[in-house]
């Protein structure tokens, strides 16, 4: 009997529901019962019968402790701890959009250096491609290689064995930065899956978010300051949704690798 | 006992929050904090932890509301969520206070008799119907959070009995309580 099929079954899933509700899991099977009921309907409709059918017993108990709590022991004020917690969440949470003109501003402000040798590199740049243009005209033929690869493999994986590599082209005449997913020839992809993609910096271990990939098409194109993040990263990872990613959202993780010096 | 009005309301709020409304967050802690307190002393034994759970709790409900799928109430969900996070704080503490087993039949006598709830009346005949050492294993696990080892213990019954107490007293106070 198939997994789907055996949860259908409405006493396995008021059982698992009833343990679920009164807290006889331990983390880990309760995670997996949360996944199921997401795609299990029956699951989730006995997991919400099963608390709103245990609030009166929870009630009764506050009800009856109420009366024996001393007036001093009643609740403290804990909204400032959790206010201050939430706006923490709330701007690490803010990402490099496009739209966010702000945050593109102070991150060009913080890369002064590297506007200036990206003014010079550019220079240098032309004076070489109008040399090389001149002198060996076959050679502006070649297919420009990706500047940046990662393998990207299942987050935890032991064996480490990737499934698919993302490769970073950076902006050429013809074409701007562009992000490429492929899959690893052994491997089958997953069709309609669409994750979220973020970049860890190299320096300063922030992650910054890229934006949501669908793994079956081809190229997105990247905005200059995903570019960066890119640029700037040591890992990516793609997660299942849009919070930070953690061990409990994280579904593919792997090392970003610079090429751009190796292509010559 | 709930109102009507009262889980009309924590649905409302959740919804709000489910579309970033801070400020629904903030009515909704001053609505519910002072029973998720209870709820979660009643676990974790130690205010001060409590309030640590606390925070856990309406943290999570900001950044995971969106989790709730609209099956069952908002407070409902909202009560699962908190129990088990002071269940994994007992956990990670791996700390358990002395619990008498006595405890459990107090807390009974006083579910029934102090009140003139009608519902609460109800939920203390619906439990005192239920065999004595599954009142206590039903109390302990879920009111004070004993997980079914501990429970072995305490109750001096092997795991599968005590599995079996729990899972047919919940059975039975279920289609007593909807009866």
């Amino acid at each position: 009997m198939s997994t789907s099929i055996r949860y259908q079954n409405p006493r396995l899933c008021d059982h698992l529901a009833s343990q679920y509700v009164a807290g006889d899991m331990t983390a880990r099977v309760r995670a997996r019962t949360e996944t199921l009921a997401q795609s299990i309907p029956a699951l989730s409709d006995a997991i919400g019968q099963w608390a709103d059918d245990m609030i009166p017993l929870q009630e009764a108990i506050y009800e009856v402790s109420n009366k024996n709590v001393d007036e001093s022991t009643k609740r403290i004020s804990v909204w400032p701890l959790i206010d201050q917690r939430i706006t923490r969440l709330t701007e690490s949470m803010k990402t490099p959009l496009v739209t966010n003109k702000g945050l593109q501003n102070q991150l060009w402000n913080t890369l002064l250096l590297w506007r200036m040798m990206a003014g010079v590199t550019t220079l240098a740049s032309v004076v070489l491609v109008g040399f090389l243009w001149l002198t060996s005209p076959s050679q502006h033929s070649m297919i420009a290689g990706p500047s940046y690869l990662a393998a990207m493999s299942f987050h935890g994986d032991a064996n480490q064995s990737p499934q698919f590599v993302i490769s970073v082209y950076a902006k050429s005449i013809q074409s701007p930065s562009t992000l490429h997913v492929q899959w690893v020839k052994e491997q089958k992809s997953t069709s309609n899956l669409r994750l979220h993609l973020w970049a860890e910096n190299e320096e300063t271990g922030a992650v910054e978010y890229i934006g949501l990939q669908d793994l079956e098409t081809g190229a997105i194109q990247l905005t200059k300051p995903l570019w960066m993040s890119i640029a700037n990263s040591k890992r990516l990872f793609m997660t299942k949704n849009k919070q930070q990613p953690s061990d409990n959202n994280i579904v593919f993780s792997g090392l970003c690798l610079q090429l751009q010096e190796w292509q010559s | 006992m709930l109102e009507e009005h009262w889980v009309a309301e924590t649905n409302a709020l959740l919804y709000r929050i489910q579309r970033r409304d801070k400020l629904a967050l903030k009515i909704l802690y001053d609505l519910t904090a002072t029973k998720l307190q209870h709820l979660i002393t009643a676990i974790v034994h130690d205010s001060h932890e409590a309030e640590d759970v606390l925070q856990d709790v309406f943290v999570s409900l900001w950044q995971q509301a969106e989790k709730y799928s609209g099956k069952g109430s908002a407070w409902g969900w909202i009560c699962v969520m908190a129990r088990h996070r002071a269940i994994d704080k007992l956990r990670r503490l791996a700390v358990r206070h002395h619990e008498s087993t006595d405890a459990s039949p107090e807390l009974l006598n006083q579910l029934y008799a102090t009140t003139n709830d009608i519902d609460q009346h109800w939920i203390g005949q619906c439990l005192q119907q239920l065999p004595s050492k599954t009142q206590q294993a039903i109390l302990l696990s879920y009111i004070k959070g004993y997980s079914h080892t501990d429970l072995t213990q305490l109750l001096d019954a092997p795991l599968g009995t005590v599995k079996a107490w729990i899972r047919r007293g919940l059975q039975e106070l279920k289609l007593c309580l909807q009866a």
